[in-house]
């Protein structure tokens, strides 16, 4: 008996490393676009991507611009500075889109989207009613991330037509922290910030993907159709035995002695009925971060199931997921670089 | 005689105007009204994490926007 069990751990310690190693994966940088030279030197970047030649189309906030460059990576073209009028962007511009025909730049502040065509020439404006966050685009449907009634902390996902009107909303999903709980004005900014999602749009798929980002006890993903109807729900358990912590649910928050923190960054569709996850696991003394782990996880869209997990640098901002590529910045000798990576999953 | 008719209307109209300014009064602070800087703090915690590139700099981020809440809303 005793035997069998000394012949049966060496066994079961070999499983679970090639398990874990299956899970591993290695990111390959293909490109990295950043330099002192002003054509080069990049602020705060909110969205790049590409178009079906392989330019390459970067926004960036703390510069009110964005720029095209070549598939090499050689500067092409430059528009934009701070301001309201015409061919200008505030410095609060986030996410860029590609549709296939026109860029779409998101320029908060000035209440706007900017449609561009591949040249950067600024063809109209989309107004805005209201400050919204993200933004996808699936036909001629585009969606923002705004508050569901006013003076309550939750959020839905709005859905505009191209004119800006609001067609209809969805989600109504609450973390399950807050399960049984009622909210109290006293802390409202507490429960705004724990009632963060983000989104993703799959054109091809017309699907809206949705999740928390502070996550419960497990991670959910929530999918709907391009009208915003409920499609379904996926379930994934955290990389840690995780539990959320309670201190946060009030405001202002008394930090215990040590915790943890787990932050869904992004969320992404990768095609092949994969989904993205930038993830962050962040354990804390009293209010300051000791250790931050970034993992970058692949998920089965309709299991949930965890594919690969990969450890990457602290330093790289995941921005955008297409065609086995990713998107991102990162902090090298502190100068931005807008960093691409082929997805060998 | 003429004079006072057109005293009384406009008596009768400032005192509609204190009723109706009076029940939007004693209405909006029963049901706690809410500050229009509640828009600008939910945006605001979104907006940090779409431009901050990581946790640290996003919970910086996040106690400013509930900094510039409170002290709009005081």
């Amino acid at each position: 008996m005793i035997k069998k069990k000394v012949l049966l751990l060496p066994i079961l310690i070999l499983v679970f490393l090639a398990f874990n190693l299956s899970l591993e994966a290695e990111l390959k940088k293909v490109l990295s676009i950043g330099s002192n030279q002003p054509d080069y030197l990049f602020m705060t970047v909110t969205g790049v991507v590409l178009d079906e030649e392989g330019n390459i189309y970067v926004a960036d906030a703390g510069g009110s611009f964005i720029r095209k460059y070549n598939p090499e990576g050689v500067f092409i073209k430059e528009v934009g500075r701070y301001g309201q009028g015409p061919g200008e962007f505030s410095n609060s511009i986030g996410s860029l889109l590609y549709d296939g025909q026109k860029l779409y730049l998101k320029d908060d502040l000035n209440y706007r989207i900017a449609v561009l065509d591949k040249e950067l020439n600024i063809e109209n404006y989309i107004k805005l009613k209201g400050l919204r966050a993200s933004l996808a685009k699936i036909d001629n449907l585009f969606y923002q991330i705004g508050s569901a009634k006013r003076g309550e902390p939750f959020r839905q996902v709005e859905i505009y037509n191209l004119k800006g009107d609001v067609v209809s909303s969805f989600f109504d999903e609450r973390p399950d922290f807050f399960k049984g709980r009622t909210f109290s004005k006293k802390d409202y900014p507490a429960w705004v910030m724990l009632s963060s999602i983000v989104m993703a749009a799959d054109r091809a798929a017309e699907e809206i993907a949705v999740t928390f980002t502070n996550p419960g006890d497990k991670i959910e993903i929530f999918f709907y159709t391009k009208e915003g109807k409920f499609k379904n729900k996926i379930e994934m358990d955290h990389l840690i035995k995780y539990k959320f912590p309670e201190f946060r649910l009030h405001f202002p928050p008394e930090y215990p002695k040590k915790s943890d923190l787990i932050l869904v960054w992004s969320i992404h569709y990768m095609g092949a009925g994969k989904i993205l996850l930038d993830y962050w696991i962040s354990r804390y003394e009293l209010e300051k971060a000791v250790d931050e782990k970034h993992y970058l996880l692949v998920v089965d869209r309709k299991s949930g199931r965890l594919l690969h997990q990969e450890l990457v640098s602290n330093d790289l901002k995941v921005i955008g997921v297409e065609d086995g590529m990713l998107f991102g910045a990162e902090i090298a000798e502190d100068i931005t670089k807008v960093v691409l990576y082929k997805l060998d999953y | 005689m003429k004079q006072c008719g057109y005293l009384n209307s406009i008596m009768i109209f400032l005192f509609l105007a204190t009723l109706i300014s009076g029940v939007f009064v004693i209405k909006s602070e029963s049901t706690e009204p809410v500050p229009p800087c509640d828009e600008y703090l939910e945006w605001c915690i979104d907006w940090c994490a779409e431009h901050n590139p990581d946790p640290q700099n996003y919970q910086q981020c996040l106690n400013e926007c509930a900094r510039k809440w409170l002290e709009w809303r005081t």
